[in-house]
């Protein structure tokens, strides 16, 4: 859609819409009439989405996408690596946020997510898999900016502390607040986290109609969960996953087979020329001595 | 148990066992602290309206049957691709279409998982919302910004394009590839039924020479049927022998008067007689041939059969 200048967009907005559609706007404003204060906006959730250094340019884009499409996010400057997170909750307080999205890349290969509820905690480090940004060209889907998503989550999400844990945190984060100033008033995209393999599996779709028609809008991501922490960034750990392997010692294993196979090879080779017998087949001299023919 | 003394005071306890003592390392506990969770999730619960935090928690959408079929469809060429991958080696065959049906590798079922998982919230969440009395539609004429930009949209449309069109062209050549086969497997069944007969009726002639029948009908069985259209033709312009000459006149057919009555060339007041021209049409001559019209009649007729 064409970006309608500011002033033209707010006037957009208060022209007469079907009455059945939106009953709530008037047609004109009287301009003595006080500004109505918003008190609608209870669910003031704010996160702050940014990246440690070191990201590589698909986490970046990835980065920038969640935050075209959470209108309620801040940004702010990469941060420098640090052992000791702590210093997150403090630049969330001087920003006023109470979430935290904490992008952390390592060797500009994995990426890590770290979601937070920010004074209090809890907080959960996930690992980033698969990762499809919304510049893809064959998500065919588009929606507004701002608008509010839908939140569909599998039935599993339900069974498991840790996986209500998850679900409780995720929809805070991602789910746009009602009459957020930035927000639209309509339903145009869904989000689906789905439980499989022991990860948790994000969707985007459009709702082209509501009889149920969905185009994917991007991004595309898998989280797979490391650990839960009690604290906003620290304290102790309330969950660990007994299938998470870190993608450094996977890659480290995967080395490592190759490498075996090279001395595996070599020491196979060694072996059947040891064991290897002197005589194939033990064969008497004396049966031949009939069949030569004699002169 | 570090030093050689322990090991030596273990082994004469007879703790240690001859062969190869490895230290075993107790499997890790992963931590899983389960009231501290649930004590997180009631301390972080909203207690909010629905509409304030649009969560549905839903199964999977039936799935509809024209993404049925596609489904089927898809992993019928999946199988066919396979097939021609792997050629002989059954095991591995077997092996990777067992691998097609879990959902984490196969894509197309994977995503068409999410894709129903979606809808079935789409479906509830809207019909939630018109149960609440919100509007979900936005006008036709409310413009805002979009998440992607317009130039990125074309972008994208071009790349359905250009697939689409590839998937035709493909089509189309898969068909002609098809055709072509086929063609060929026409052409060498009929040349080779073709042979069959020559031999039969060689075998026929062979038995005939050497006096082993007297019958000759598979001279006559094996006639082609008549073509009408060459037979009109060799009527009208000759089959076989000399053609030149032919329409020459000699002294027979010079002689011959039969064709002419005379009438013909005679004055039309002078042939009045109303006896010859009883029985005959407008169009006919006397000799019983149809009359060809004149020149520009002829061209109006054929413009108007036209």
């Amino acid at each position: 859609m064409v970006k309608v200048p500011k002033t033209k967009k707010r006037k957009a907005v208060e022209e007469p819409t079907p009455v059945e559609e939106l009953p709530k706007l008037k047609a004109k404003r009287i301009s003595d009439e006080p500004i109505e204060k918003k008190t609608k906006w209870i669910n003031k959730q704010r996160v702050l989405i940014f990246a440690t250094r070191g990201i590589n340019h698909k986490n970046r884009h990835l980065m920038e996408d969640l935050k075209t499409l959470m209108p309620h996010s801040k940004p702010e400057a990469k941060m420098e690596r640090t052992p000791d997170l702590r210093i997150v909750n403090e630049i969330c307080e001087s920003k006023n946020c109470n979430k935290a999205i904490l992008f952390e890349g390592r060797k500009k290969r994995d990426l890590y997510m770290w979601m937070s509820n920010v004074p209090k905690g809890p907080c959960i480090k996930f690992l980033v898999e698969n990762i499809y940004t919304m510049s893809e060209l064959k998500m065919t889907g588009n929606c507004l900016k701002g608008s509010r998503p839908l939140l569909s989550f599998d039935e599993v999400f339900t069974t498991l502390p840790h996986l209500q844990l998850m679900k409780e945190l995720l929809s805070q984060i991602f789910g746009v607040p009602n009459y957020h100033p930035k927000s639209q008033p309509f339903f145009d995209k869904v989000y689906t986290f789905s439980y499989m393999d022991n990860r948790i599996w994000f969707r985007n779709f459009q709702i082209i109609s509501e009889e149920g028609e969905l185009a994917e809008i991007g991004p595309r991501f898998v989280l797979n969960p490391v650990k839960i922490f009690n604290e906003s960034f620290g304290g102790d750990t309330l969950w660990e996953n007994p299938h998470y392997i870190s993608p450094a010692k996977l890659r480290q294993a995967f080395n490592k087979q190759a490498g075996n196979k090279y001395m595996n090879r070599i020491e196979q080779r060694i072996a059947a020329k040891v064991s290897r017998p002197e005589v194939s087949y033990p064969v008497d001299p004396i049966d031949d001595i009939f069949k030569e023919k004699v002169d | 148990m570090d030093s050689d003394e322990e090991l030596q005071e273990a082994f004469a306890k007879g703790l240690l066992k001859p062969g190869l003592n490895i230290p075993v390392k107790a499997p890790r506990e992963y931590k899983n602290n389960v009231s501290a969770l649930k004590n997180q999730i009631n301390s972080l619960k909203l207690n909010l309206p629905w509409v304030e935090k649009l969560v549905l928690t839903n199964a999977l959408a039936p799935m509809a049957p024209e993404m049925a079929i596609h489904m089927e469809q898809q992993q019928e060429q999946r199988a066919k691709q396979l097939k021609s991958n792997i050629k002989g080696k059954g095991k591995k065959k077997e092996k990777a279409v067992e691998l097609e049906d879990d959902p984490v590798i196969n894509d197309f079922k994977r995503e068409s998982m999410f894709y129903r998982q979606a809808q079935a919230a789409v479906l509830k969440g809207i019909s939630q919302l018109k149960e609440l009395g919100i509007p979900t539609k936005r006008p036709e004429d409310y413009f805002g910004e979009m998440v992607k930009s317009d130039q990125h949209m074309t972008k994208v449309k071009l790349v359905l394009e250009k697939k689409k069109k590839e998937a035709q062209l493909s089509e189309r050549a898969r068909q002609q590839r098809t055709q072509r086969k086929m063609a060929k497997e026409m052409r060498i069944s009929s040349t080779l039924k073709k042979h069959a007969e020559k031999k039969e009726m060689l075998d026929e002639i062979k038995k005939y020479r050497k006096g082993k029948t007297n019958n000759l009908d598979f001279l006559e069985n094996k006639k082609k049927p008549v073509n009408a259209g060459r037979k009109m033709r060799d009527k009208k312009f000759g089959f076989g022998g000399k053609k030149r000459g032919l329409k020459k006149n000699d002294r027979q057919s010079a002689a011959d008067l039969s064709g002419y009555s005379g009438q013909e060339y005679s004055l039309p007041g002078k042939s009045g007689n109303s006896k010859f021209n009883k029985g005959r049409n407008k169009n006919q001559s006397k000799t019983g041939q149809k009359n060809r019209p004149g020149k520009s009649r002829r061209v109006q007729m054929k413009a108007k059969r036209k």
